[in-house]
């Protein structure tokens, strides 16, 4: 507290000057008069007592100024002299200062951005209870790896474990909430009670729900978001034990979910999680898990493992063969993001360091100009700490200043990243500035001036004042020390923008094949509705009615080429599961797909043989099925298998046996850039299957038609929440959004990489130019060619763009293995990128080089010569 | 008047604190106390004075305060702090092993 006390004593004595000046008036003051008394004591008249006092006190001023010093006034005033000294230099360089100032805010301003989105998405701890120490059980099909497993499995997890100390599943649900404002699609969860202890849920009024609640017999009970509650139920505070209609299913309000403890994310309602007995291996849902204090990740996967291989032997073969992953929810939420997020950072650092590089070339050459005024400085006896200071706060005070607008920059970045990236990225609540980007941000502004400031700032104070002040000193720093430097800067700005180059360049090519992919399907002009039919009003039957008779309102509709219900391609599918060995083969995973009439027709895929789904398809007539090229392969390896009866579906209503009537092409279920699985598509009609998408096929515009499908939605029932309305190509392109993303951002960081380091390449040879203008002109007085003194001023500088090229393509090497996570049907070292970049970068390096050494030519004799 | 005697560099510092070993004094009876004591050989130069005052007061060795003189007059007292009195016992340690390294010195023979 003493530092503090000092401090406050400091700034007051600094801000409160005239009032400390008075005081010490008045101190001095009652000093005199007591001598004054004590000499009149002594015998002398009044006036000769002051006179005398006066003189033995000596000059009041003077004692004061002195005074002052003592009271630690003059260190701060010092500073602010010295700041708005600083200030006036640089108002004089206006040029320069706005190049410092817009290259670190450039860096910083990327930084910035980056360090929030990672400090969100990585470093954060997870906003629930037990947050970091929370784990997430992934299934593991055959390779892929997915947040979803049975809930027969997590029962003998949570029955049988020893590694956890507690665990529980939950499942995202949405629904239709009806309340005092419009019918609403809203996120949510279905659960079991031990999550709300595991993660922290908390109410604000009412109760959670217990393990009673999950009795099938049990009345059916909800607990509602705070957020729901407020715009939907008016933040009633009866709301507790009022029945409300939740697709369209009464439910009795038990509670409401306090604001900001809410689980998965964005979830607004949640109910119990149904415990029928048998057939539960058909459900699956995420598992949430903590370990017991101490125990290794490694140990609960082992016994989750084991206790899955025992459960299996319970269970039908086709669910068998899932194996549990055990990871941090952390890791389940946003590792896919990780490598992304960790290049794009090491790619802003790098960008970072290039244009410190710039600025500090930029200070260097200003520290050289300034010699002469530092050896004036120092001559009228300013101190070498004072210098050394003086340059360190210059830089100190423009790295601030690029903070400022760095982090304005950020501001407006972090919105357009967030807004370009991927949905793990872009769901992440609170995205923005906070104090650790804050505190980040100003380190980063120290670090770079310390940078950019420490070796000019040393070197100004390291010259003997009177070399400086000595004829013909403005050439200075043409020693070998100074040329190394620049010219190493410069090499190592080469180098990082080849990396940074070559990592984009992966990155484009992944995206160049993802675009290029044969989809197997049309994706443009195509409009996907989701509309959520409450089960209740909308049994199978009438949920398919609903569907056709909306569809036959819109193909009526002018526009409108084709409409078919069913999961579109790319959303995923209605089952999986595991077939048992066809006689000698292994098991093959089969996606099952139930569509209505005209699916293929409507999203453009080839029929290769047979037919598609027609309205002729219904519970009346022979079950059929349609199989994608892979499951005909698959199934049918001799071919022909159109006409032929496909084993083994199991439906509700017990076991079919389905004749294959056409064969499709194949498309893509989940994701674009994963191979298609083998499916079997079968009408909705025969499977009781219950509809919840619709695809319009436009002829002109897709989204034109949103508001025509509302108005015949709300036409039909007007009770209806219309679901998420998206264009096929927007579900195409969020496939491939973090390619893309990660394409596009390292495209932009690697350009302006590269642009940064030809402007510090075309600095150096400029500077070369100017400073070797006067031999320059010798030589062409003594009748060199042009062509000759361009190869003097730009030959030495081929050695720095080989050495920067070749570090460069060396981690570059090394980048792309990082890499390869990201990288879709492109090699990890894609021959393409390793020649087109050196090209661009030997390109851009001789633009930078050949411009400015022109200059030499137009040097003329006669005038540089002259000049000293 | 006695002969002026220049004081050490670093003794005033001394001097003053040791003043202020009795209570709080102005700066006036601060210098009048050594002048005293030490039969008025040791005269402090007000100009050096109040910047060692004020010196003090920055070090903590000394607090200041505004208050009333004996004889009615606003005035500035200063007294010893805790840490001041530690750094009078430190200096006057000093001090000797000082006068006793000058004494021996010119006592040589």
């Amino acid at each position: 507290m003493k530092v503090l006390s000092k401090l406050r004593r400091r700034l007051r004595a600094l801000f409160a000057k005239p009032g400390l000046d008075r005081d010490m008036d008045e101190e001095m003051r009652f000093h005199l008069a007591l001598e004054a008394e004590d000499l009149s004591r002594a015998g002398l008249s009044n006036d000769e007592a002051a006179r005398r006092a006066r003189v033995k006190f000596g000059a009041v001023e003077n004692h004061k100024e002195t005074a002052r010093d003592g009271r630690g006034v003059l260190a701060l005033e010092t500073i602010v002299r010295d700041l708005s000294y600083i200030v006036r230099a640089l108002r004089r360089a206006p040029a320069f200062t706005m190049a410092v100032v817009l290259s670190l805010a450039l860096g910083i301003g990327a930084n910035s951005t980056m360090f929030t989105i990672i400090h969100a998405v990585l470093l954060r701890p997870l906003p629930y209870a037990n947050g970091e120490a929370l784990l997430g059980i992934s299934g593991d099909n055959q390779g892929s790896v997915s947040p979803q497993v049975l809930e027969a499995h997590y029962r003998e997890w949570a029955a049988r474990n020893h590694t956890l100390s507690a665990i529980a599943i939950y499942d995202d649900q949405k629904g239709t909430v009806v309340g005092s404002a419009l019918p609403e699609y809203v996120s949510g969860a279905e659960a079991g009670p031990e999550l709300f202890g595991l993660v922290g849920i908390t109410i604000e009024r009412g109760r959670l729900f217990t393990h009673a609640d999950q009795d099938s017999a049990a009345a059916p009970i909800i607990l509602l978001g705070d957020a729901l509650w407020r715009s939907h139920f008016s933040a009633d505070p009866d709301i507790v034990g009022k029945i409300i209609q939740f697709n369209d299913r009464p439910r009795t309000v038990v509670g409401v979910v306090r604001a900001g403890s809410e689980f998965p994310i964005h979830a607004q309602f949640w109910y119990p999680w149904r415990r029928p007995s048998g057939k539960q291996f058909f459900f699956f849902g995420s598992v949430v898990a903590l370990p017991r204090p101490g125990v290794p990740l490694a140990q609960v996967q082992k016994e989750l493992v084991a206790l899955t291989v025992a459960a299996d032997s319970a269970l039908p073969a086709g669910v068998r063969g899932s194996k549990p992953v055990a990871m941090t929810l952390h890791d389940q939420l946003y590792g896919s993001s990780r490598t992304a997020l960790a290049i794009l950072f090491a790619a802003v650092l790098l960008l970072m360091l290039i244009a410190c590089a710039n600025v500090a070339n930029l200070v260097f050459a200003r520290t050289l100009q300034r010699q002469r005024e530092f050896a004036v400085r120092m001559t009228l006896g300013a101190s070498r700490r004072t210098l050394v200071w003086l340059v360190l706060a210059e830089s100190l005070l423009l790295a601030l200043a690029g903070a400022a607008v760095g982090l304005v920059l950020s501001l407006w970045g972090t919105r357009v990243f967030v807004g370009l990236s991927p949905a793990s990225v872009s769901s992440v609540p609170d995205i923005g500035l906070n104090a650790k980007v804050f505190a980040f941000t100003a380190l980063l502004a120290v670090l770079s001036a310390l940078v950019v400031g420490v070796g000019p700032a040393l070197r100004s104070s390291r010259r003997d004042p009177r070399s400086s002040l000595g004829e013909g000193s403005v050439r200075e720093g043409t020693g070998r020390f100074a040329k190394r430097m620049r010219s190493a800067l410069v090499a190592a700005q080469l180098s990082i923008a080849v990396v940074l180059l070559a990592g984009a360049g992966l990155l484009l090519r992944s995206l160049d094949r993802l675009s290029s992919i044969d989809l197997g399907f049309r994706p443009s002009q195509l409009l996907i509705v989701n509309v959520s039919l409450p089960n209740q009003r909308y049994p199978g039957r009438r949920g398919r009615e609903f569907f056709d008779q909306l569809g036959e309102r819109m193909h009526r509709t002018a526009g409108v080429s084709g409409v078919a219900y069913g999961i579109p391609p790319l959303l995923g599918f209605i089952s999986m599961r595991t077939l048992g060995p066809q006689s000698t083969a292994p098991g093959v995973t089969l996606a099952e797909g139930s569509i209505g009439p005209n699916y293929f027709e409507t999203y453009g895929v080839a029929i290769r043989e047979g037919r598609g789904i027609l309205a002729t398809d219904d519970s009346a007539s022979a079950p059929v099925v349609v199989l994608n090229a892979s499951a005909a392969k698959v199934f049918f390896p001799a071919g022909h298998a159109v006409g032929q009866q496909f084993a083994e579906i199991t439906i509700d209503e017990g076991t079919q046996h389905p004749t294959v009537v056409g064969v499709v092409a194949d498309f893509p279920q989940r994701d674009v850039a994963q191979r298609p699985m083998p499916e079997a598509f079968r009408p909705s009609a025969q499977t009781g299957g219950h509809p919840y998408t619709l695809g319009i096929r436009a002829t002109g515009e897709a989204v034109a038609l949103t508001s025509i499908v509302r108005g015949a939605v709300h036409d039909l029932d007007p009770t209806l929440a219309l679901g998420t309305v998206n264009t096929m190509e927007k579900i195409v392109a969020t496939s491939t959004a973090s390619t893309r993303f990660a394409s596009l951002l390292l495209g932009v960081f690697a350009t302006l990489a590269l642009m940064l380091a030809a402007l510090g390449l075309y600095g150096v040879i400029a500077y070369g130019v100017a400073r070797r203008s006067r031999e320059l002109g010798i030589r062409a007085a003594l009748g060199a060619t042009g062509r000759g003194l361009m190869m003097l001023v730009a030959g030495e500088m081929v050695w720095v763009v080989a050495l920067g090229l070749f570090t460069g393509l060396g981690g570059a090497w090394l980048l792309a293995r990082v890499m390869a996570k990201l990288l879709y049907g492109t090699q990890v070292h894609d021959p393409l990128t390793f020649v087109l970049v050196p090209a661009a970068l030997v390109v851009t390096a001789s633009i930078a080089t050949i411009v400015p050494a022109r200059k030499a030519l137009r040097v003329n004799p006669m005038e540089v010569i002259q000049a000293d | 008047m006695a002969e002026r005697t220049d004081l050490l560099q670093g003794t005033l510092d001394l001097l003053i604190l040791k003043s202020l070993i009795f209570g709080p004094l102005h700066g006036w009876g601060i210098s009048k106390w050594i002048r005293q004591i030490s039969d008025e050989v040791l005269q402090i130069n007000q100009g050096s004075l109040y910047p060692a005052l004020y010196r003090l007061e920055d070090r903590d060795w000394v607090s200041a305060k505004w208050g009333i003189s004996p004889d009615g007059r606003r005035a500035k007292f200063y007294a010893l702090t805790a840490e001041g009195r530690r750094q009078l016992a430190a200096e006057r340690t000093e001090w000797r092993r000082f006068a006793v390294a000058i004494e021996q010195v010119l006592q040589a023979r």
